[in-house]
């Protein structure tokens, strides 16, 4: 399993933010508490002491609330002993003598109270009382509100870490997508100059191994490249004394036999062509674009192949033509072009047809090269593009490179290459090019 | 005629000489590059054909010093590069053709007999594609011995066809170039010389193709009609 590291350090990082957000509102809602409790203990403190050095009767001391507006919340202010008893039942509260002087709580039929016992200059005892439920919302209340920041920076900053987070690892997406878009035949090296320190020693030595990769490639194109051109020269040769026997007087035996000795030898030196096709389409740098007109290339890639159609009687024609340009290499274009076309006419059967379409889809170029053939399985689809992959039972002696010169063409080109069935249901193979039109 | 055969591989040399002799031509051949300039500057010869990979001096090297020595000699090179640059090199070097490995012995003889017309100024200006030979002066075409002179319109048809042999051109193109400015259109027009072509020269000299136009054949081994 691979971990995300941007994954894990928003786990941690947002987990921690959580554990000391709450200690911290623990923290400050216990402290606010018991400082509002002092508080109220203070004020009960004092209010004692004024009573007591007042020089009020002691009448003022059984003092009871005219209204009964929020009875619960008022003092009670009551001498010890035989006091009667208040008429309102919420400030009721029977205070024996042996209470001792001070602070304290004390607990009545259920209901828990704050007191302070005391005496006044007159030496009567009196106590002052508060519930305790008052007091501990009152301080429960004023703990809420320290909470307040606290509850309203944590999904800030949340957010902002997600956020920074995001915009450190963008460069690495950024990275990944341009490997991604890397196809093998061109290894470019990628951009060092946004990437973070850190990650900057992995995509050095991510290059250093592209570099190396792409001499080695180039190797390999240049040893194609080189077969073929050393290839030539043998197989000159053999054309060339295939063909002086030739002026010799043979019987008609030798003459069928030459006669197949001779195409063995074209066969042989198309396929020497194709692979330097090959070599230079696929190392060829796509520097020199420039505005191509699709229909010229159509039109000198169906002159070419035009001998090949009529000796196999194949019916080649352009069934639309409409002017659209594309941009690229003039040596990709028509490499892709000329393979499509040669492609369908190999694989068509004697009297068959290939119809070729250029027209313009929205804004997409789009060349159709459709044929008569046997078609391709839909399973075989992504094989034929490989090189020398033959479809089994196919009897063309192709080069087997025609379809991998046109797709490495195509990728050159920045277009698409699907294969397909034919859209009228006969049998045959539907080969479409798209690229966006200039 | 005199020919230099310069080519190292001793399996082609082999065989090009022996296509040669077979088609009547007098062959030296020499397989390194300093034999080739030392033969060139001693002996006449009134083609060369050159190898670019040469041994002990390469051919290029041989065709620039043949051309600074302000010798004319007909040259094509024989190469196995085909990579456009080099064949832009070879020609600023001063060859006069240029033929890619392999090649069939029509295409050699062909581009032979073509530097030897050249070279003796009577270069054809009779347009052929192997079968078909349209003479300009007179407008009379020949195919297959017979000789028949063409009209205007059927005569200028045929010329924009033979100009390229085995180009196809649209019936805009034809059209384009039979007529004159201002001169209107007529429809069908091009249809029309093209069938009253066909019933002199043969149905299949002139071919079709199917949603692009007309095109005469290039017959592979051309120069079996000359001048």
């Amino acid at each position: 399993m691979n971990a995300s590291l941007r994954k894990r350090l928003f786990l941690w990082l947002s987990g921690s933010i959580l554990a000391a957000g709450l200690l911290a509102a623990a923290l400050s809602f216990w402290l606010s508490y018991e400082d509002a409790n002092e508080l109220q203990d203070a004020q009960l403190t004092q209010v004692a002491e004024v009573l007591a050095h007042s020089s009020l009767s002691t009448s003022a001391l059984d003092f009871t609330p005219r209204t009964n507006e929020d009875a619960e919340a008022h003092y009670v202010i009551k001498r010890l002993g035989s006091a009667p008893p208040k008429a309102d039942p919420m400030i009721d509260l029977p205070l024996p003598e042996s209470l001792t002087p001070g602070l304290q709580t004390l607990e009545q039929r259920g209901v828990r109270w704050r007191a302070l016992v005391t005496q006044n200059l007159a030496g009567e005892r009196f106590a002052i009382a508060q519930r305790m439920t008052v007091r501990d919302e009152v301080a429960r209340d004023t703990a809420l509100l320290t909470l307040l920041p606290l509850v309203l920076l944590v999904p800030v900053l949340l957010l902002i870490v997600g956020f920074v987070l995001r915009q450190a690892f963008a460069p690495m997406r950024a990275m990944s997508r341009e490997v991604d878009q890397l196809d093998g035949s061109q290894l470019a090296a990628l951009d060092e100059r946004h990437v973070p320190l850190e990650a900057l020693p992995l995509v050095q030595a991510v290059n250093r191994l592209m570099r190396r990769l792409a001499l080695v490639l180039d190797q390999q194109r240049r040893l194609v490249s080189d077969a073929a051109h050393e290839l030539r020269t043998p197989v000159a040769a053999l054309i060339v004394q295939a063909d002086n026997v030739q002026h010799v007087e043979l019987p008609i035996e030798a003459k069928t036999r030459m006669a197949s000795l001779r195409q063995g030898l074209s066969r042989m030196s198309s396929l020497i062509d194709q692979l330097l096709h090959f070599a230079r389409v696929q190392g060829a740098a796509p520097s020199l674009t420039q505005r191509l007109e699709l229909n010229a290339l159509v039109r000198s890639a169906i002159e070419e192949t035009l001998p090949l159609a009529q000796s196999k009687r194949v019916d080649l024609g352009c069934v639309r033509t409409d002017a659209v340009a594309i941009q690229g290499d003039p040596l990709h274009a028509y490499a892709l072009v000329r393979n499509a076309i040669d492609n369908a006419v190999r694989y068509t059967p004697t009297g068959g047809a290939v119809d070729v379409s250029v027209s313009l889809e929205g804004r997409e170029a789009c060349l159709v090269v459709e044929d008569t053939g046997p078609g391709i399985a839909e399973a075989d689809i992504e094989r034929v593009f490989e090189p020398f992959v033959r479809v089994l039972g196919s009897q063309e002696s192709g080069s087997g490179l025609g379809l991998a010169i046109a797709r490495t063409a195509a990728h050159a080109l920045g277009g698409a290459i699907t294969l397909g069935k034919r859209h009228d249901h006969r049998s045959g193979l539907r080969f479409v090019y798209r690229q966006s039109a200039t | 005629m005199r020919v230099l055969l310069v080519e190292d591989d001793p399996m082609l040399g082999n065989a090009v000489t022996q296509a040669l002799r077979d088609a009547s031509y007098a062959v030296d051949w020499l397989q390194d590059g300093r034999s080739a300039s030392t033969a060139l500057t001693h002996h006449n010869f009134e083609i060369v054909l050159l190898d670019l990979g040469l041994p002990q001096r390469d051919g290029l090297d041989v065709l620039r010093a043949l051309r600074s020595s302000g010798d004319a000699t007909p040259v094509l090179v024989i190469t196995a590069r085909d990579a456009i640059e080099q064949r832009i090199q070879g020609l600023d070097c001063g060859a006069d053709d240029y033929l890619v490995k392999p090649f069939a012995v029509g295409e050699l003889t062909a581009r032979m007999r073509a530097l030897a017309r050249r070279r003796a100024g009577t270069s054809a200006v009779v347009l052929t594609n192997g079968r078909l030979a349209l003479d300009p002066a007179t407008k009379i075409v020949a195919s297959g011995g017979v000789e028949q002179a063409l009209s205007g319109r059927e005569y200028a048809l045929l010329r924009e066809l033979l100009v390229r042999p085995g180009a196809v051109l649209s019936r805009a193109e034809l059209e384009e170039r039979i007529y004159g400015w201002g001169e209107e259109v007529e429809s069908n027009v091009v249809e029309y010389i093209i069938h009253s072509l066909r019933r002199k020269l043969g149905a299949d000299t002139i071919r079709n193709v199917r949603g692009l136009g007309w095109m005469v054949e290039r017959v592979p081994d051309a120069g079996t009609v000359t001048s």
